[in-house]
């Protein structure tokens, strides 16, 4: 199942979800409200019918009793009439109101309670209908008692009036007494109501019987009379008793049947009051029900949602998480990670992707940091320094060679401004402009700098930046003091050469005049000087001897100037010589030589050199020696190597010509030792030493310090010459002013036979 | 997700299962009531209700009390049980009065499942309510009543029957004629005054009396009556005095019985004269109260065989009750229950979960179908007007009124034993 399939089927499920307990919450609103209102008006309506039912029974009750107590009072007048017909009225009411109930409570969803109080509330019904009934009879039977002329009572009177009056006729006081004490007895009963009243009358009128039984004087019609009143009386009084006790059973009935009905309806009342409760109650109910099937629905809902959540979180979102994880892996450098997704969708589809993605990146990136390395490699390999700066001068690269250069890491000069970390090029940065701007490579050779007073050559080359969009420069910077030394040198070797080739070419032509004048020179001074026999026959041929002549010369410093002319001659030779050296190669043929040997030679010689006696007594200079005899022999031409020895020894000795004294005596210390394949020597003088400056130059052709004509400036820079271009050796100099001055010449040792 | 899915359908499927099984099962009916008048349904957790309306206030409450207590023992004699449903009494005053036998009836027609009435006391209060309880369907078996209107007097429908009316007392159609002829044939008198108090129990007997002595040649010279709730007897015991009567046959209840008795020998012309009542003051208080006016009393009581069953049952009503019973009339009621239970057995329709079916009409048909059932008053049959009960009478007379009621009983004068 595809991703956009499982999303879709969650959404649906949420939509779904939604919708319901939308709906749930809508309906279930609707129902509390419903409900509500319905339980409200229902048990309110069924509470008013209730006290409508209790406030009717009890005014009914009340004009019931009224109309008991008050009855015998009333006379059958309209007044009686509306009282039972009111009272009729109530009861009525009370049982309309009673079935109504009954009604109600049959539709309603009462309580239980109140759905059982059916039983009473049928019983309330048929006691308050048979109340009517026993009202209504009670009523017919106080009709039968009061009403005018043909009740009871007025029976009663009416017969009571005739018996009067028949015994009036007769005129007999104890009749009258008789009768009248029946009529009190009577009264009585009217009053109290009690039987033995009316029986006390009943035994009055037995009397009254007796009596006119035993009258004399009384007719038998009258008597037929008195007796007939006498027994209707006694009959009218007894149906009128019978009624009383009915009545009375009919309002005692009725006390019973309220005594009856009172708990019933105050039974109503509290289920009215019950039902409102239970209504609210039912409200709260639904409420909470409506509160619990949200609830429920709600918590099956974030079930659902949970379940959702974890399929898709199992599915999709771990999946992504994964997949961030082992993207946010890969991006911290991580290049090995893979993720793991068993799944047919798109995620799975993308973890095979990335999977394969990371493995090509790993690759490509090893591949890169390879290169990168090997570039590194090379770059930081280059004797050059390379600067890469953006488009502002800052830095963006540098190799090995600018740290050195500069002491200031790649890491620290990143993205720094040029002059700050490598001040040097500060000066280039009009050029690293322009090379962006223009596009086109900017060079300076040879720029000079001047380091702590020594000058250096750097050839700074500016390549501009312009692929990709991204602007910078390149710069490049090379230290070309060695190779313009070389080439100074090799000019200044050229020139030698030249000079040397010049030389040979002249040397031959100059030779010969030169040997003429020396020989020549060295002829007059024979001549002119010595005391030789062809001189003095000369001499005294012109009328002189050599002694004058000797003297004039002297006089005049013809001697002299000869021996000057003869020095001259003798160091234009020795010119052509040195520049001759140039020129030729050594042909003679390289030995095997003891340089600690060639040395000590060279100062043998060097003590009996005339030249340096008269210049320098060289006597006077210590010599120390330090050799290591263990040093190897070399394979030189042991006459050049003199040459060299002597040169430096003449050197050396000129410049402490007069320097020396007690506390720093002249001296020479002469070192000989192995070196790294090679014999080292050092000849070190006590003189007043070479600075840098001058150090640096000591080699080249013609430089001297000398004066015009006391140094042609080639010694060295033929010494030089002979070491390296002859023997390929090495030869330095090592000198501070006032510490005197080492020279140092390397050989390449000659390697043992095996 | 589909396992989800298959789960909840199989979990929706189950429960529509059951709720059509259950709903399925509720709609098959297992009986159909084929009873006229209608059958009362109990459930197996419901229990089958009986009505008890004695009078259990007033005068006569001793008499109700021990009536009750008597059905309260026949049910206790089967465990409290029948056809494996508790048997529950709803208990109602019918106060001795038609109007308190209405209010109690009223009550017990209202719950429908009220299968029978044990009661009345009084026969004034049975007449309405054998009314209603005849009109709602119901049977009602008295052990007291003996009012004759009530079922028949000389062959004929008495004037307060009603169908579904038993009694297993006697009526009191024997008593009153059985008073009569003691008083004329034995103790010689031929003037006699009745006094009744309107209900028709005591109107029963007066009249009973009356046509019985008026056949056998005496004459009532007085037929009064009293109200229920008199207290001055004298005027109406001067009009005794005044009609020359041997004899006052007063079949009252307490207290109007005890105002007559001690007010008449206040009387002049009275101090001699004969009382007899039926059995309605055969009470130890009556006799307490009227202490020596009473000496001379005549008592007509019904009599019932003494055997073990009567003596188990007085004695188990001692212990239930701590003392024994004031009115011993009560074993009436005991056979009253006794008959209705074991009718209730016969025709009821039990089914195989519990239910009970009882059929109204056919209750009604057996128990006038009761013939020579074994009670604990003798063996009873119902005839077509409800009467079940034999009369033996007992005519007792208050010498002492120190030995109490039990004086009283001692001292039988003359039984009465119907053919029957």
């Amino acid at each position: 199942m595809s991703i956009t399939t499982k999303f879709t089927a969650a959404f649906a499920l949420l939509l779904a979800l939604i919708m319901l307990l939308a709906i749930t919450s809508y309906t279930a609103l609707t129902i509390v409200q419903q409900q509500t209102e319905t339980a409200i008006l229902k048990s309110t309506n069924i509470q008013s019918v209730i006290l409508k039912m209790d406030s009717g029974l009890e005014e009914a009750r009340r004009m019931q009793r009224d109309y008991f107590l008050r009855y015998s009072t009333f006379g059958f007048s309209k007044d009686r009439y509306t009282y039972v017909r009111q009272t009729k009225e109530r009861i009525s009411d009370v049982i309309s109101l009673s079935k109504e109930l009954q009604q109600l409570i049959a539709a309603s969803d009462v309580g239980h309670a109140l759905r059982d109080s059916q039983v009473n509330l049928n019983f309330y019904l048929s006691s308050a209908n048979r109340y009517l009934e026993t009202f209504n009879e009670a009523a017919e039977l106080i009709t039968g008692l009061t009403k005018d002329e043909t009740g009871l009572q007025a029976q009663l009177v009416k017969n009571s009036t005739l018996l009067l009056a028949s015994l009036k006729h007769e005129g007999n006081h104890l009749l009258i007494d008789l009768y009248q004490n029946m009529q009190l007895h009577e009264k009585d009963y009217w009053i109290t109501r009690q039987r033995p009243a009316m029986q006390s009358s009943f035994n009055v009128s037995g009397r009254l019987r007796q009596a006119v039984v035993e009258m004399p004087g009384i007719g038998r019609t009258q008597k037929s009379d008195i007796f007939s009143y006498l027994d209707k009386y006694l009959s009218i009084a007894k149906e009128i008793l019978r009624f009383d006790v009915a009545v009375r059973s009919k309002f005692n009935e009725f006390e019973l049947q309220v005594e009856a009905l009172e708990p019933v309806s105050s039974e109503l009342i509290t289920l009215a009051g019950v039902e409102i409760e239970r209504a609210r109650a039912h409200i709260d109910e639904t409420g909470q029900l409506a509160t619990g099937i949200l609830v429920v629905i709600s918590l099956l809902g974030l079930t659902l949602v949970i379940i959702i959540a974890r399929v898709l979180n199992k599915d999709i979102t771990r999946n992504v998480v994964k997949l961030t994880e082992k993207a946010r892996e890969l991006h911290d450098g991580k290049l090995d990670v893979q993720v793991q997704i068993d799944s047919a969708d798109e995620l799975g589809q993308l973890a095979d992707t990335f999977n394969a993605m990371t493995s090509e990146i790993k690759a490509k990136v090893d591949e890169l940091v390879h290169l990168r390395s090997m570039l590194k490699n090379i770059i930081d390999s280059m004797p050059s320094s390379l600067v890469a700066v953006d488009k502002d001068g800052r830095v963006i690269e540098w190799n090995n060679m600018a740290s050195k250069f500069t002491g200031v890491s790649m890491e620290q000069a990143r993205g720094k401004l040029l002059p700050d970390v490598f001040p040097r090029l500060g000066s280039e940065m009009g050029r690293v402009r322009e090379a962006i701007r223009n596009r086109r490579a900017e060079h300076n050779s040879k720029a000079v700098r001047k380091i702590n007073n020594d000058t250096y050559y750097e050839d700074v080359t500016i390549y501009p930046l312009i692929a990709n969009g991204v602007e910078g420069a390149v710069i490049r910077v090379d230290d070309v003091t060695e190779r313009v030394r070389i080439e100074e040198m090799m000019i200044q070797t050229e020139k030698m050469l030249s000079v040397g080739g010049l030389a040979a070419g002249m040397a031959h032509e100059i030779n010969n005049p030169l040997g003429g004048i020396m020989q020549n020179a060295a002829v007059i001074i024979r001549r002119l000087t010595e005391d030789l026999p062809a001189n003095r026959r000369a001499a005294e041929e012109c009328g002189t001897n050599t002694e004058t002549i000797r003297a004039y010369m002297e006089k005049r410093g013809i001697p002299r100037m000869l021996d000057l002319v003869r020095e001259s001659g003798s160091r234009a030779a020795e010119i052509v010589q040195n520049m001759l050296s140039f020129s030729r190669k050594s042909e003679s043929s390289q030995t095997s030589e003891d340089l600690a040997e060639l040395l000590d030679n060279t100062v043998e010689l060097a003590s009996s050199d005339y030249d340096l006696k008269k210049k320098y007594d060289f006597r006077l200079i210590e010599i120390v020696r330090e050799y290591d005899r263990e040093s190897p022999q070399v394979h030189c031409e042991a006459g050049t190597i003199q040459q060299v020895f002597l040169n430096l020894l003449k050197n050396g000795a000129e410049a402490m010509f007069g320097q020396g004294d007690k506390a720093r005596p002249s001296r020479f210390i002469l070192r000989v030792m192995p070196e790294n394949g090679m014999v080292r020597v050092e000849i070190e003088d006590s003189g007043p030493g070479i600075d840098e400056a001058m150090q640096k130059r000591v080699f080249e052709p013609f430089f001297t310090t000398k004066p015009v004509g006391f140094g042609t400036g080639l010694g060295l820079s033929v010494s030089y010459f002979i070491i390296v271009e002859h023997h390929g050796g090495k030869m330095d100099v090592d000198s501070s002013p006032g510490k005197g001055t080492k020279f140092i010449v390397r050989l390449p040792a000659e390697r043992e036979k095996v | 997700m589909r396992t989800i899915l298959n789960k909840l359908r199989n979990c929706l499927s189950f429960i529509g299962i059951v709720f059509f099984t259950m709903t399925c099962q509720e709609t098959v009916p297992s009986f159909t009531c084929a009873d006229i008048i209608g059958c009362v349904d109990i459930a197996v957790d419901e229990p089958v209700s009986l009505a008890v309306v004695q009078a259990l206030s007033g005068g006569p409450e001793p008499i109700g009390r021990a009536h009750s207590r008597a059905i309260e023992l026949a049910i206790d004699s089967r465990g409290g049980q029948i056809m494996g449903h508790r048997i529950v009494l709803q208990v109602e005053d019918g106060k001795c009065s038609p109007e308190g036998g209405a209010e109690a009836a009223g009550k017990v027609v209202m719950r429908s499942k009220v299968v029978a009435i044990l009661g009345t006391t009084c026969s004034a209060s049975a007449v309405t309510v054998t009314k209603i309880m005849s009109k709602a369907g119901l049977v009602m078996i008295s052990g007291a009543n003996t009012a004759h209107s009530l079922t028949s007097a000389g062959g004929q429908k008495g004037a307060n029957w009603q169908p579904g009316y038993f009694r297993t007392k006697y009526s009191d159609a024997q008593r009153g004629r059985i008073a009569a002829m003691y008083a004329f044939q034995e103790l010689g008198v031929t003037r006699v005054a009745t006094i009744n108090d309107g209900d028709p129990y005591t109107l029963g007997l007066t009249n009973t009396f009356g046509d019985t002595f008026t056949t056998l040649g005496g004459k009532i010279v007085l037929d009064a009556a009293v109200n229920k709730g008199d207290t001055n007897m004298r005027p109406l015991m001067s009009a005794v005095a005044s009609s020359g009567s041997e004899l006052l046959f007063l079949p009252l209840f307490r207290p109007e019985g005890d105002y007559v008795v001690q007010q008449i020998k206040e009387i002049s012309g009275l101090e001699n004269i004969i009382l007899m009542n039926s059995a309605s003051l055969l009470l130890d208080t009556f006799i307490k109260n009227v202490g020596s006016s009473g000496v001379g009393m005549y008592f007509i009581e019904s009599h019932f065989p003494q055997s073990a069953r009567i003596e188990q049952l007085n004695a188990n009503f001692e212990a239930k009750y701590g003392a024994p019973a004031e009115n011993k009339s009560y074993p009436y009621s005991y056979d009253a229950a006794n008959l209705l239970l074991d009718t209730i057995e016969a025709i009821a329709i039990r089914e195989n979960n519990g239910t009970l079916h009882i059929g109204r009409q056919a209750l009604r048909d057996a128990l006038y179908a009761t013939s020579g059932y074994e009670g604990i008053t003798g063996k009873l049959s119902c005839d077509k007007f409800g009467d079940c009960g034999i009369a033996f009478l007992d005519i007792m007379r208050l010498d002492d009124p120190a030995a109490g009621i039990s004086g009283v009983k001692a001292n039988v004068i003359y039984t009465y034993r119907p053919e029957k």
